[in-house]
């Protein structure tokens, strides 16, 4: 058994993928809880399509791809901040629009390239391809996104389930907002190493929500989808490694199979503490 | 501290009323929603604001607490311009304003009255959290304290909301609407509270378009009328229509 569990271990590259997933999915779940709470996933997902053309065009350039990552991250960030700070749905359907076009302008330069292959990889992650280097900057990455989300911690909560109140108290809830995207956009470049730009999205969301199901306390909830995370990460490279199967689409597989599991317990065996619907009176 | 509005809080200034609206006039997406209001409220004094819906009471007080953008000189908190003294005052919104299926605990809901004081990056402390267990036993919520703000009655919602007031230890108070369908035990922990806070000396400015729910006697009565003051006639008056011309005159 325990032969069983270090043998894929022995391998450096699984190290230093187990290594990279287990960061990924701590600071995209942590970010998580926020984008979910604030129903926010369009918007990560918009994030990380977009993520595509920074790639494809750093790959055609031969500069880094986290370079290229970041700069379409932070671009990304930036204009779904502007295009949601009326939060009507018209500027929903605008993300829609201009952040698929992103993703089919990179899609096609890449075809254009003729190189598939690596497209693949930007699309659904090479997890066992991360190199030391970019370990570091996943470790960097995750060190940045938990001391913001520590330090804006009660901001954050606020301006999500009071704006009023924020706004009286002179917070600057649209600062708050383009920080609290950029921080989604970080934990998304380093997110599409782990699993592509088309599943980080499950990341952001899944742990957060399956987490959300389990606790009505937000100091809860963070850990626990961090558990989440780093369970998924860990059995989903297992998975990879003795099924011999994509341990990007294998990671994302975990983490809906433990959503199922969480909602499973909660609404079939009725252990939810209250409904999230109607408040209930006394 | 590192205030959040990027400047310290300003004294009050000495003599100042606790409010001043000086010929105020604000639109709402292009509906006036004031026009040419102004109106003094000495400090410590309790006002009833009434009206209909619609006549402007949300906006007004929107104004004053800083949520909707006025000119600085027009409205001035204990003599300091809007934005200078957001310690100062305390907003009460109606109930629906808040995101009660979030995932924070009625204690967390009330120390948020406190940030004010807390500013960046700091965690609430000692002070903070003896305000916070005080304002709860005030409006009788503390045995409430650790639940989830979803799972409270209307009722509790409002005392919750009245506690980050009090935790706040605003001077000046402003509640929309807050009788608006109350229980009769939340109704009479309401009133009670809010005798107590005058005659701490704090400025109370209530909404409200019913006078008789309301009860206790005020100060003055400030009536609204399609964005316009108009003296207040024993009872408030219904706006003849809410999309005419406006055709309010003085009697």
């Amino acid at each position: 058994m325990i032969e069983w569990l270090v043998a894929p271990f022995r391998y450096g590259f699984m190290l230093t993928a187990l290594a990279a997933a287990v960061l990924v999915g701590i600071s995209c779940a942590a970010i998580g809880v926020h984008v979910v709470l604030r129903r926010m996933a369009f918007s990560g997902e918009a994030l990380a399509h977009s993520v595509l053309p920074g790639l494809v065009v750093a790959y055609l350039t031969g500069a880094s791809l986290s370079f290229g990552a970041m700069i379409a991250g932070v671009t990304a960030a930036l204009g779904i901040g502007w295009l949601t700070a009326r939060e009507r749905l018209r500027e929903d359907t605008a993300i829609g629009i201009i952040f698929t076009a992103m993703f089919a302008l990179g899609v096609l330069l890449a075809s254009s390239a003729g190189s598939y292959r690596d497209l693949s990889h930007m699309l659904f992650g090479n997890l066992l391809g991360v190199t030391v280097q970019s370990l570091w900057l996943i470790a960097g990455m995750t060190a940045v996104v938990l001391l913001a989300l520590v330090l804006l911690h009660k901001e954050f909560a606020l301006t999500s389930f009071d704006a009023t109140h924020a706004a009286v108290i002179g917070l600057p809830a649209a600062g708050l907002r383009y920080v609290l995207l950029l921080l989604i956009a970080g934990a998304v470049i380093i997110g599409v190493q782990a699993v592509g730009v088309v599943l980080v999205t499950a990341l952001l969301v899944t742990p957060a929500a399956a987490a959300s199901l389990l606790t009505d306390k937000l100091p809860r909830m963070m850990p626990i989808a961090c558990a989440i995370a780093v369970a998924t990460a860990v059995s989903g490279l297992y998975a990879s490694y003795y099924a011999n199967v994509v341990s990007g689409p294998a990671v994302v597989l975990a983490c809906a199979f433990l959503f199922l599991l969480a909602w499973l317990y909660v609404v079939v065996a009725g252990k939810r503490t209250h409904s999230p619907g109607e408040p209930e009176t006394y | 501290m590192i205030p959040y509005a990027g400047r310290r809080h300003l004294a009050p200034v000495a003599g100042a009323p606790a409010l001043e609206v000086r010929r105020l006039t604000a639109a709402y997406s292009r509906n006036l929603a004031l026009r040419d209001v102004s109106l003094v409220v000495p400090a410590g004094a309790r006002i009833a604001l009434v009206g209909a819906n619609g006549a402007g009471k949300s906006t007004l007080l929107k104004a004053v607490s800083g949520l909707q953008p006025v000119p600085r000189e027009q409205v001035r908190v204990y003599g300091n311009p809007v934005g200078a003294c957001h310690h100062r005052v305390a907003y009460l919104a109606q109930r629906g304003e808040i995101d009660w299926r979030y995932p924070v605990t009625v204690e967390s809901l009330v120390m948020t009255g406190r940030y004010v004081h807390v500013g960046w990056f700091r965690r609430p402390g000692r002070t903070d959290r003896e305000a916070v267990r005080d304002a709860l036993e005030r409006t009788g919520i503390s045995s409430l304290a650790k639940r989830q703000i979803g799972r409270l009655s209307g009722g509790q919602q409002q005392r919750a909301l009245l506690a980050r007031a009090l935790a706040q230890e605003a001077d000046l108070l402003l509640l929309d609407e807050p009788f608006n369908a109350l229980d009769s035990v939340s109704r009479s922990v309401l009133d009670e509270v809010l005798t107590e806070l005058q005659r701490l000396g704090k400025t109370l400015v209530i909404a409200t378009h019913d006078l008789e729910t309301t009860g206790r006697s005020f100060d003055d009565v400030v009536c609204l009328l399609n964005g316009r003051r108009v003296p207040f006639s024993g009872r408030p008056q219904a706006a003849p229509s809410r999309h005419g011309m406006g055709g309010a005159t003085h009697p």
